[in-house]
């Protein structure tokens, strides 16, 4: 098999997986907007219809996801576990605030309706980044796994801004400190990849030989970009820059896994005595 | 071997545990032939090769009534011995035998002598000791220091191994000569590694320092020596100096392997067949024969000369009508130029049953150039091999399962009975059915050739003869020893041979072969002192492997799936020096042909000496038998593969993935010998094993990668070669002298805090009380996130199921009070299940070794019991010096 072979049979297989978690970052950047409009007194109706589209594009994100699974007419039970299952607890959190978004969508003058989706919202955020940090993905682990969140959060305030009609300007320097948080945790990430350790191996071996390129482009797609836009006081620009630097952030993530396993192990002892 | 049958279909294969040769095992080929009754490329109906070169499906009449008219049609113009009947020894039972009854009424026919595997060294150990008869295998646990000789029974004796790692386990010093680091030198406490063919030397050289330290047994010698005074002399022309320039080793190894080796009693030497395909084979074994007796090691418990034991071997011939057998024309390692070179009459059809001449014997091209120039050539086979495919005809064979019939051994002693387990499939007949109805057209008396299994008992008792017929009975039973010998060889110190002792001289061998009545040591004719030498400078050396008996077995995916890749193996010097590296395309050549195959580097192979694993069966495989001689041993007609010098290049070819074809520059053995009976016959778990939570325990110090484990997993469990529940990983096969080589079997690892219970959504994991981790398919969802968590790579997803699978430790056998399947078949007990029953006597278990870490504290409760001896523990110590850790207990 080719290496492009091997790499599109990576695509196809995963491409559930990154439409879901980025539809499901963006959705719930977009739920968060009311707790955003609450903090400035202002843009409660555009936050209304931003949850409202973040909870479609949610329910979107969840139907996605179905097709990554292998049964997926038994997909109720994924949220079985929610004592001990993180993904259970990300499927939770979901289905939540869907149902919370789309509450505070159809009932605007509910109160707390929308605060409580967009707290969920971060529930879910949060839940997004611990289901990968799991103990053998090294790349996945640690402050890398507040990614999602610390990506929502910027959009948030963009989408806010574009469709509220508030002037980005006081936002300027929040928006620096996400972008400048989020380039951090990034950057944690990058270079946890290049000092892997020699016990573990990538998942896409083919991706991963390209990870300069794929860096560079998250970099450029999820900081840089939007910074720009931002300053250049275009916030609208700046939301839907951001959007695909999400997409492109999953696709990183995905692509450039290192995980720990018994033959990346032996593959370690044997480098320990080669010449 | 036990088989299950439920429901008309094959479920389980284990040892016979009535077999104490075997302990009850049965090895990785055993374990296949479940695979072998169901693999779709199995021949199920007569096949016609068309005028375009295809094949298709013909008819039983038509094709016998068509093969009758044309091998009549011959017999009438060139006489009945221009037609070649050629028989190997692949499902080889009693009752091949009845073929004589055809070519005998046929009026006879060509026919091949010789043998292509070991027949030097028998004819060099009747000379010598008369018999070919070695002490009960058993017998091996008792001796005290083990010399193996150009063997490697860890691949291809692995119940041998397993004898050898509990005597070494009981104290005894393990010392392997062969050229090439095997998994059996691996666990040796000395290795030495002599140029290919100079082992004359090296025996009469350790021979010589036995003598000079006066460690002979004179009183044995008195006694039982015949020439010893001739035998004398010759040693004494074989001082260490010389006999270190001759085989490349330094004087040092040779006087303590000798020193050692005479002063350690009882002390057993291990003969293999790598020392005798060379044209000075018998002499070769003959000197190496002579050590045991030299050192009184010769009819006592624990010592001896093991090579072959015939004592099974109690056959008469069947009922056979009166005629002439024939010509017996050529040996059979000269196969192809023999039958380009015969005349009078010329060959011009051959019926080929039991074999694969066409890849397997030395000049393979001349021997399928030999079989495309004929008429009519008519192969019997189970599968379209590369004889098969040169046929006109190929007629599907039975497989050892369907008809009932007696086996011989080899190594041990057992006369053992195959049960009829199940009816050939339709289209499919027994070789003594086709021959029945071959000579009907012939007109010929076929009440020779048996038609029902009461005929069949019948055949069988008359080959058991008068004293031993009851024994058709007693074979129901289990495994039997015909010769009454008793399992000490030559107790009685009575050896048959011309001088009632053992013969240090051999005038018989002088009359019979023409050789010098003392054993001594000539270059071989392709060695590094011969002038080819010049030219073609490396060694070629075609081994056996474990995972097939010549070209058997490597056609079924189960096997392909955990086989070694045939490589190139070559030393990183001789590759350096010829500008290759890991992975290349390398071209092979010499006089004879050409192959191209891809580079393994092997430090433990010696420089000089270059080493493909034998046994072609498919197109991805390298032909090495287009290099080897066609030759003939000195003794007895047995082949010479090692006569093989080759140089080695770099492709100019693309680097791309499989085997490349080899070409001519001019233009299987055994089946398991075992015995079946139908029914469960699973070992019971031990009180003591079942007294702690069931977990996996991996003796890495008896584990010699063979993987049986794997193979009688995917039997019972049914797995698909995409979601391996076991594997078996090799560290360091490449053999760097910093570290050891071992292998991982791995699967779940049933852990103490399991990362797929804790993070499957849908709870399919449960944790056990007792301990083991199971998986409940019907709450699986598919979402692969276990796969994510496990650090072990133990779940697995099944596409065709969309759910993951993995090991629940054969919780169903469990229950049954048996052991799982994996441990069941280990065939050397590396793999257990209960911590402290492995523990007693085998040393310390440890939780990691390098390769196997926990460094999630997912707490697997798989444990290690690491390679044992002063070798192994300071490769270890090295190696996990290098990974900069200590043992993490």
């Amino acid at each position: 098999m080719s290496r492009a072979t091997k790499a599109a049979r990576w695509a196809a297989d995963d491409w559930p997986l990154v439409l879901f978690t980025a539809m499901a970052t963006i959705g719930a950047g977009l739920v968060l907007t009311p707790i955003g409009a609450l903090a400035v007194r202002s843009g409660t109706a555009a936050a209304v219809s931003l949850a409202g589209g973040g909870a479609l594009l949610m329910a979107l994100a969840l139907a996605v996801s179905l097709a990554h699974l292998g049964r997926p007419l038994r997909a109720a039970r994924a949220a079985a576990n929610l004592g001990q299952s993180r993904l259970s607890a990300e499927i939770a959190f979901a289905l939540a605030t869907v149902a919370a978004a789309s509450i505070s969508f159809a009932w605007p003058a509910l109160p707390g309706a929308g605060i409580v989706a967009g707290l969920l919202a971060c529930g879910l955020l949060v839940s997004l980044g611990l289901v990968y940090a799991l103990p053998n993905q090294p790349a996945w682990r640690g402050p890398a796994a507040a990614s999602p969140l610390a990506m929502a959060l910027p959009l948030a305030v963009f989408a806010l801004a574009a469709r509220g009609g508030n002037p980005l300007g006081a936002w300027q320097p929040v928006v620096a400190v996400l972008l400048a948080a989020d380039l951090g945790l990034f950057a944690w990430r990058a270079l946890r990849l290049s000092a892997t350790p020699p016990w573990c191996e990538p998942t896409q071996p083919e991706w991963f030989r390209h990870r300069a390129v794929l860096l560079a482009l998250r970099v450029t797609l999820v900081t840089l970009v939007p910074l720009l836009f931002a300053l250049a006081g275009r916030p609208l620009a700046a939301a839907i820059a951001l959007a695909f630097g999400i997409l492109v952030d999953r696709v990183n993530f995905y692509a450039l896994a290192v995980r720990r396993t018994t033959e990346s192990e032996i593959a370690a002892a044997e480098a320990a005595i080669a010449p | 071997m036990l088989v299950t049958v439920e429901g008309g279909r094959l479920v389980r294969i284990e040892g016979d545990p009535a077999n104490p040769a075997t302990g009850g095992h049965v090895c990785l080929k055993g374990i296949s032939y479940a695979r072998r009754l169901t693999t779709p490329d199995r021949l199920l109906s007569p096949m016609r090769r068309t005028a375009q070169g295809a094949f298709e499906p013909a008819g039983w009449d038509e094709t016998l009534a068509d093969i009758a008219a044309r091998l009549d049609a011959i017999r009438r113009e060139d006489g009945p011995e221009a037609v070649l009947y050629y028989d190997g020894s692949g499902s080889h039972g009693a009752l091949g035998a009845l073929s004589a009854a055809f070519w005998r009424q046929f009026g006879g026919c060509t026919r091949t002598f010789g043998d292509l595997c070991w027949p030097a060294g028998l004819e060099a150990t009747r000379l010598t000791y008369g018999a070919n008869l070695h002490n009960h295998p058993r017998l091996t646990t008792g001796s005290r220091f083990i010399l193996v000789w150009g063997h490697n029974p860890a691949e291809t004796n692995v119940h041998q191994m397993r004898l050898i790692l509990e005597a070494q386990e009981r104290g005894a010093r393990l010392a392997v000569v062969d050229p090439r680091g095997t998994d059996t030198s691996d666990a040796a406490d000395l290795h030495l590694q002599p140029r290919p063919g100079t082992d004359a030397a090296l025996a009469l050289g350790l021979a010589r320092v036995i003598v000079r330290a006066g460690l002979d047994d004179e009183a044995f010698l008195a006694a039982h020596a015949s020439g010893f005074d001739r035998y004398l002399a010759r040693v004494e022309e074989y001082p260490l100096d010389r006999v270190a320039d001759i085989t490349g080793l330094p004087p040092a190894s040779i006087e303590a392997l000798a020193l050692e080796y005479a002063r350690t009693k009882p002390a057993l030497l291990i003969a293999g067949f790598g020392l005798q395909r060379n044209r000075h084979a018998g002499q070769t074994m003959r000197a190496v024969a002579l050590l045991p007796a030299l050192t009184g090691n010769v009819g006592v418990s624990g010592g001896g000369f093991q090579y072959a034991n015939l004592a099974s071997h109690c056959l008469l011939a069947p009922p056979l009508p009166p005629g002439p057998d024939g010509r017996a024309a050529i040996p059979v390692s000269r196969l192809g130029p023999g039958l380009l070179e015969l005349g009078n009459p010329r060959v011009r059809a051959a019926w080929i049953e039991k074999g694969n001449p066409a890849s397997q014997n030395p000049r393979s091209d001349l021997v399928r150039q030999a079989l495309a120039g004929m008429d009519l050539v008519v192969v019997v086979d189970q599968f379209l091999t590369d004889t098969a495919r040169l046929a006109h005809y190929v007629l599907p064979a039975k497989t050892m399962f369907e008809e009932e019939d007696l086996c011989t051994a080899y190594w041990h002693p057992y006369l053992q009975r195959r049960a009829k387990v199940f009816d050939p499939p339709a289209g499919v007949k027994t070789e003594t059915e086709i021959w029945r109805l071959l000579a009907g057209r012939f007109g010929f008396d076929t009440r020779y050739f048996p038609r029902t299994p009461d005929e069949a008992r019948a055949v069988l008792r008359h080959m058991l003869g008068p004293s031993r017929e009851h024994l058709l009975e007693a074979l129901e039973d289990g495994p039997v020893d015909p010769s009454g010998n008793g399992d000490i060889a030559f107790a009685d110190r009575v050896f048959p041979t011309p001088s009632g002792k053992v013969e240090f001289a051999s005038d018989e061998a002088a009359s019979l072969w023409g050789v010098d009545p003392v054993p001594g040591y000539q270059p071989l004719d392709e060695g590094h002192e011969s002038r080819r030498a010049a030219r073609f400078p490396l060694q070629l050396l075609t081994c056996k492997t474990r995972d097939r008996i010549h070209s058997q077995f490597g056609n079924l995916d189960w096997v392909r799936e955990v086989e070694r890749p045939h490589r190139l193996d070559m030393h990183p010097a001789d590759a350096q020096h010829r500008g290759l590296a890991e992975g290349d395309l390398a071209v092979v050549w010499n006089d004879r042909g050409r192959t191209e195959l891809r580079v393994r580097l092997d430090e433990g192979l010696r420089p000089g000496v270059v080493h493909v694993l034998e046994g072609r069966c498919h197109e991805g495989d390298p032909d090495v038998n287009v290099l080897t001689d066609a030759g003939v041993t000195d003794m007895n007609y047995g082949a010479t593969f090692y006569e093989c010098l080759v140089e080695v290049g770099k492709s100019t070819k693309s680097r791309s993935h499989g085997v490349a074809k080899s070409e001519s520059t001019k233009s299987a053995k055994s089946e398991s010998t075992t015995s079946m009976k139908s029914g469960s016959a699973s070992r019971e778990v031990a009180k003591s094993e079942c007294a702690a939570p069931p977990a996996f325990v991996l003796d890495l110090g008896r584990c010699v990668g063979c993987g049986a484990c794997v193979l009688a997993c995917r039997l019972e469990n049914g797995w698909e070669a995409a979601t391996p529940w076991r594997r078996v990983l090799p560290l360091n096969l490449r053999r760097r002298p910093g570290g050891p080589t071992y292998f991982l079997s791995v699967t779940c690892h049933h852990c103490e805090r399991p990362a797929c219970v804790a993070a499957c959504p849908s709870s399919a994991y449960e944790k056990r009380p007792d301990g083991v981790v199971v998986h409940h398919q019907k709450r699986c969802i598919g979402c692969r996130y276990c796969e994510m968590a496990c650090p072990f790579g133990a779940p697995r997803y099944s596409a065709t199921l969309g759910v993951m699978t993995k090991c629940h430790l054969c919780t169903p056998r469990l229950e049954r009070g048996e052991l799982p399947a994996c441990v069941a078949a280990c065939p050397t007990d590396a793999l257990r299940t209960n911590h402290e029953g492995l523990a007693r006597g085998r040393g310390e278990i440890v939780r990691a070794v390098p390769g196997f870490a926990d460094r999630e504290g997912c707490l697997p409760r798989l444990r290690f019991l690491a390679p044992r001896g002063s070798r192994r523990a300071s490769l270890m110590q090295a190696l996990q010096e290098a990974l900069g850790r200590g043992g993490e207990r």
